[in-house]
């Protein structure tokens, strides 16, 4: 997938070279453009979330998708935090390319940065499952039920019934 | 996704249903593992359980019976008075993860979920009923049938 920076509000669409040849080429694959996509995602373990805001969407007839845009790391855990960072970011980034035309390097760099980011935080949050679990407000015994029914550790137990908010079935579904 | 989904322009329609039909049908298929493996009137489905049953009673008294949670009859449960009753007491567990999910539910708690005994029915429901099944022992026998 190529990436395109387009920062959020711009009204200029900076189409870097490579991209543009991409879509050139994928144009002759046949491929329909699905109009009225705002947002692609792609999830990953640890709840982290690949966001693509305003993506250009094509489809083949056999189901495949070609998505392009910029990808942004779209962590639940710090959305917040991110939202703020991005924005100042794009900011930034507008402010740039008004001064130089060499700015669009920027981009593989800030997706470099997100993904590294987002590589840490995963560490952390398997650190935390080593470590002590905190079962409080939850049942041993449903938790040795989990367990017992989906072989994971009890720490992933206990995570995916607190996520469920107790709710067994769904739990041991998200776990199995 | 979800947010931003868009129904008038929704693709693919036929794959959405089925991926539904998986997840009612892998549901139904973990509860009854946990039957299997634990006696249904020590099994504990959520952390409302006792709300849920508790309001059961006090919306439909007829539960009280338990022959009467032992076989449902769906013509009951799907008559416009039966699902007027039912929405009402839905709505009161709205905070419950999947509350208004598409779930199947058994007709008779003596039987594994056939084709002809299993009834569609939203996931509160199938937790209202199931849990009263559980608390009068009538899904123990799962246990012992292995």
């Amino acid at each position: 997938m190529s990436i395109e920076e387009i920062p959020q509000g711009a009204d200029v669409n900076v189409i870097p070279k490579n991209e543009k040849k991409a879509r050139e080429l994928i144009k002759k694959l046949n491929l329909k453009q699905i109009k009225g996509i705002t947002r692609v995602t792609f999830k990953q373990r640890g709840n982290l979330i690949y966001a693509i805001d305003a993506p250009d969407v094509y489809r083949s007839a056999a189901g495949t998708y070609v998505v392009f845009g910029e990808a942004k790391v779209d962590d639940m855990n710090q959305r917040i935090a991110d939202a703020q960072a991005a924005q100042a970011a794009e900011t930034d980034a507008h402010a740039g390319h008004t001064h130089s035309h060499g700015e669009e390097d920027k981009s593989p760099e800030a997706i470099t940065a997100d993904l590294e980011k987002a590589s840490l935080t995963e560490k952390i949050e398997e650190e935390e499952e080593e470590g002590e679990v905190d079962e409080s407000g939850l049942d041993a015994k449903d938790i040795d039920i989990i367990v017992e029914q989906t072989q994971v550790s009890r720490a992933k137990a206990v995570k995916a019934l607190r996520k469920h908010d107790g709710d067994m079935v769904n739990a041991i579904m998200e776990l199995s | 996704m979800s947010s931003q989904f868009d129904a008038d322009n929704a693709d693919n329609l036929e794959e959405i249903e089925k991926q539904f039909a998986v997840k009612a049908v892998n549901q139904a298929e973990t509860y009854w593992g946990l039957l299997e493996k634990i006696p249904g009137s020590t099994l504990k489905l959520t952390k409302h359980d006792d709300d849920i049953f508790e309001s059961l009673l006090q919306d439909f008294p007829e539960f009280k019976e338990p022959a009467k949670v032992a076989e449902i009859r769906e013509s009951e449960m799907k008559s416009p008075e039966g699902k007027k009753r039912w929405r009402d007491f839905c709505e009161k567990f709205n905070e419950i993860e999947d509350y208004n999910f598409g779930t199947l539910l058994r007709t008779k708690s003596n039987e594994f979920y056939t084709q002809e005994g299993t009834i569609f029915a939203v996931r509160i429901q199938f937790y209202a009923i199931e849990i009263a099944r559980n608390r009068y022992g009538l899904n123990d026998w799962a246990v012992l049938k292995k």
